[in-house]
């Protein structure tokens, strides 16, 4: 279209430096042109303008449109499993308008485990967000089906989502990288520790601190020849990092240098009582920092005083209870769930890391004891934290919620607003599992 | 027997539909909350109006209530927004469970209402009777006139200086330069030529071929102002456009007085535009025997209630009165008869057929900006670069740029060519909806 190109160049520079160039028009404007520029009462302003709305026209009258018989697009292959149900997908749809990331994975592997995907409505908007969301790769892998597996090679953004870890782990963005470790950490840890050992010598310092931050929660006895190696490096931060790995991991140097301190300070001592008639077993806690008890594997006490979990807790319990957090801290840093399930037993309320070993949905007493807890704090355990708690919650403790309720009455109007909230995200938990039913 | 567009809509409308009402999410997520049996005290309805009383934190129950016949809302709650979570929560609980709302006589705050209402609703219309001192209109017509002409020798002086100095410093331009021109022509009483200033000043510097796109507007506008200087020279039609164009508003009562297309409309797509505090609602219609599109355009102030409420996907069996024009689009909904779920409609074979129709557009009316179209089978194909929308011989049209459902409709397609429809012209469109398993979906 050279004599749109004589317009548009014309309109840059402007009348005052260009005219347009009659010859450049099309025969078929020939006429119109030679009498607009014949019109001695038009400007040049003017005649420009009649000359481009000639030319509009024109070129909006004649459009062909482009024909090639070369472009195209793949088909995307047949889903090979049902879609999900309307009414899952209207649940869905609510989900993601609440913005509730835990029910959205609650209903990702609802959707897998029921061998379903997902309708294409909703595809890209999964897709979009799993580019952010680490976590919700693997199942959108499985859930978005073939189309969403088709979606991908148009897009790059979704197609670096579901790289290998391995793939993300050699040529990824730092972040990719740490998250690639974590994930493989979990799933095979015997070659992720040999990858990071490969790599280890090239990594800077930050790069390092951000690499052994991932394996925070994962390490085991089998990690503590190679972490006690790294307290030569040279960085201050690295080696802080991999002291706090030690020090959970049962047997390191540096938990066997702690419990040396604590099982001398903390024992049973037998004595007689009732002028000797009676033999007592007393519970004798002699350290001045009690927060070494936190650096303790709750099984060692278990050997130490030859007792069981609960019994034990119970003489921390009537010694002073303010040790039972430290006791808290070692069973979540050592991942104990033996002892998890102990002292939500001894009910001592809510200590997240003890109940993040909770595997599942809570049973109904450990809702008991979390909300017992939580709902008389309702600045500290706002709505943000029943939005993450949700989806663990047992359906039956809905019912429960206003036996809760604190005494105090402006607690009280507050924990009543929570419970909306809880009972409104409860409903949609409830709507998912009859969905996928 | 005539059925008011409201009141059946009030009675209809989805919970998608109702949702839509809401002035954001916040309300759009409490009304939700509120739509369960329990959350009210009471709750009533008759062939008027719906109500109901809500528990609140307070001690006395929110009263709450529904004017079916032209959809208005009532709270007494101390809630700035309209409608507020309580008359979604209200119309949602009707639409979710209708057999809790049985017939009962309306409480006195109800009937005090919707009397205050009928009484009001007899005012306007005692006003509307009221005889027209002709001279006295003549005259303001004269007094307008006069001022648009004003207006008009303003603009094009405007025009010509961009002319003369060139479009190169354009994008550089700031929201002033356009506003101020729009404002002066506001206050020449031509709001129509306003909003195309506006428009200029709206073109996307960023993308490329802007030249085109900004230049194509400017001619245009230089052109309503041609036609509007000869218009005794024009057709009788083209007359009518170049007033509405310029912004001499249609008398209603003119178009209220004719009988109007009666089909089944298709609701294509509804999109809202926010300009000068004023949110713009156009929807896209279809009619299946007179194969005619027509558009609802309708403006109103934020959280006011539409006149009409119009739902992409559905068909409707209405008579709708087209402005008078030379190629008509905009309508005025006179009656509207029955709804009910669309079928798939024909549209146009491909993009020749559709270039045909253009031309045949623009020789009898210059200056739309866009049309609608259905077109049979399209599918989305990627080349050089850039999305296009392919017909069954291969033919292209470029997808608009920074078109943010081309995924959902690459998602819907897979691969296959779907039933389309799309706005635009020449060979930039943007796909509005599909039929994907005989449903319509809105893109």
């Amino acid at each position: 279209m050279q004599f749109w190109e004589e317009i548009i160049n014309t309109a840059l520079l402007g009348t005052d430096k260009r005219a347009v160039a009659v010859s450049h028009l099309p025969s078929a404007l020939a006429d119109a042109s030679g009498r607009i520029a014949g019109a001695d009462s038009l400007d040049k302003e003017e005649q420009f303008l009649q000359l481009a709305a000639v030319a509009v026209n024109y070129r909006q009258s004649g459009v062909v449109p482009l024909q090639r018989e070369d472009v195209g697009i793949p088909m995307a292959p047949p889903e090979e499993l049902p879609y999900c149900s309307g009414r899952a997908v209207q649940v869905l749809k609510e989900i993601l308008e609440e913005g509730n990331d835990r029910l959205l994975e609650f209903w990702l592997k609802r959707c897998v485990v029921t061998r379903r995907v997902v309708v294409p409505d909703v595809l890209p908007v999964l897709l979009n967000k799993a580019v952010n969301h680490a976590w919700m790769q693997p199942l959108m892998a499985d859930a978005g089906g073939k189309r969403g597996e088709w979606m991908r090679g148009f897009n790059p953004l979704w197609q670096s989502a579901v790289a290998s870890d391995d793939e993300l782990w050699q040529t990824g963005t730092p972040a990719q990288r740490a998250a690639s470790l974590r994930r493989w950490w979990v799933a095979d840890p015997g070659k992720a520790r040999e990858m990071l050992t490969q790599t280890w010598a090239q990594e800077n310092a930050s790069g390092k601190v951000e690499l052994l931050r991932q394996l925070n929660g994962t390490v085991g006895p089998e990690d503590a020849a190679w972490l006690e190696g790294l307290l030569g490096e040279k960085s201050k931060t690295v080696k802080e990092e991999v002291l706090v790995l030690l020090a959970q991991i049962p047997g390191s140097t540096v938990v066997e240098r702690n419990w040396e301190i604590v099982r001398a300070g903390v024992y049973l001592k037998k004595e007689r009582a009732l002028l000797g008639m009676v033999n007592k077993t007393s519970f004798v806690m002699e350290i001045k920092d009690a927060a070494l008890l936190s650096g303790v594997p709750p099984a060692y006490w278990e050997t130490h005083l030859s007792a069981d979990p609960v019994t034990i807790l119970g003489y921390f319990q009537k010694e002073d209870r303010k040790l039972l957090p430290f006791l808290a801290t070692a069973i979540g840093a050592f991942r104990d769930k033996r002892w998890a399930e102990a002292f939500i037993a001894v009910g001592e309320g809510y200590y997240p890391e003890v109940v993040a070993l909770w595997e599942g949905e809570w049973s109904i007493e450990l809702a008991r004891v979390v909300l017992k807890y939580t709902a008389r704090q309702p600045y500290q355990f706002p709505a943000s934290f029943y939005k993450g708690q949700v989806v663990r919650m047992p359906a039956g403790i809905v019912a429960e919620l206003e036996k809760f309720a604190p005494p105090e009455p402006h607690l009280k109007v507050m924990w009543d607003k929570l419970s909306e909230q809880i009972k409104r995200l409860a409903g949609l938990k409830e709507q998912v599992s009859k969905a996928f039913n | 027997m005539y059925i008011s567009g409201h009141y059946f809509f009030a009675l209809n409308l989805s919970e998608e539909q109702i949702l839509a009402l809401a002035p954001d999410d916040a309300s759009r997520k409490s009304g939700r909350g509120l739509a369960s049996p329990g959350k009210w005290v009471s709750k009533g309805a008759n062939e008027q109006a719906i109500w109901g009383e809500c528990q609140g934190s307070g001690a006395k129950p929110y009263q709450t209530q529904v004017d079916l016949g032209n959809l208005a809302f009532k709270c007494s709650c101390p809630s700035r927004k309209f409608p507020c979570k309580h008359g979604l929560g209200l119309l949602l609980l009707r639409c979710k469970h209708p057999q809790q709302f049985t017939a009962a006589a309306a409480p006195a705050w109800v009937t005090e209402w919707l009397d205050r209402r009928a009484e009001k609703e007899g005012l306007n219309a005692a006003k509307k009777d009221k005889p027209v001192d002709e001279a006295a209109q003549a005259k303001r017509l004269q007094a307008r006139q006069q001022k648009v002409g004003g207006g008009i020798e303003e603009l094009r002086r405007w025009i010509k200086d961009i002319i003369r100095n060139g479009l190169l410093t354009i994008p550089e331009k700031g929201g002033a330069y356009w506003e101020n021109m729009a404002k002066r022509m506001i206050d020449a009483q031509a709001p129509g030529l306003a909003a195309r200033v506006r428009g200029l000043g709206e073109v996307d510097f960023f993308v490329e071929g802007w030249q085109t796109r900004f230049l194509d507007r400017l001619v245009r506008l230089y052109m309503i102002l041609q036609g509007y200087g000869r218009l005794e020279e024009l057709p009788a039609p083209l007359q009518e456009d170049l007033k509405s164009l310029v912004g001499f508003p249609f008398a209603q009562e003119e178009l209220n007085a004719q009988e109007g297309v009666r089909d089944d409309w298709f609701v294509l797509a509804r999109k809202t535009t926010e300009e000068e505090q004023l949110t713009v609602e156009r929807n896209w219609l279809y009619g299946w025997r007179s194969k005619r599109y027509a558009l609802v355009l309708q403006f109103y102030v934020r959280n006011q209630v539409p006149g009409v409420s119009l739902s992409p996907g559905t068909s409707m069996d209405a008579s709708l009165v087209f402005y008078p024009g030379a190629y008509p689009l905009r309508v005025l909904v006179k009656e509207i008869h029955n709804t009910r779920l669309a079928e798939l409609p024909p549209g146009y074979a491909g993009w020749s057929a559709v270039a045909e129709q253009e031309a045949a557009n623009a020789s009898i009316y210059p200056f739309a900006d866009e049309y609608p179209y259905v077109v049979n089978a399209l599918k989305p194909v990627f080349y050089n670069n850039e999305w296009w929308l392919q017909d069954e011989e291969n033919r292209l049209a470029a997808v608009v740029r920074n078109y943010s459902a081309i995924w959902k409709l690459l998602a819907f397609s897979g691969g296959s060519a779907l039933p389309m429809s799309v706005i635009g012209r020449e060979n930039e469109f943007e796909p509005l909806g599909i039929w994907y398993n005989q449903e319509y979906k809105i893109l």
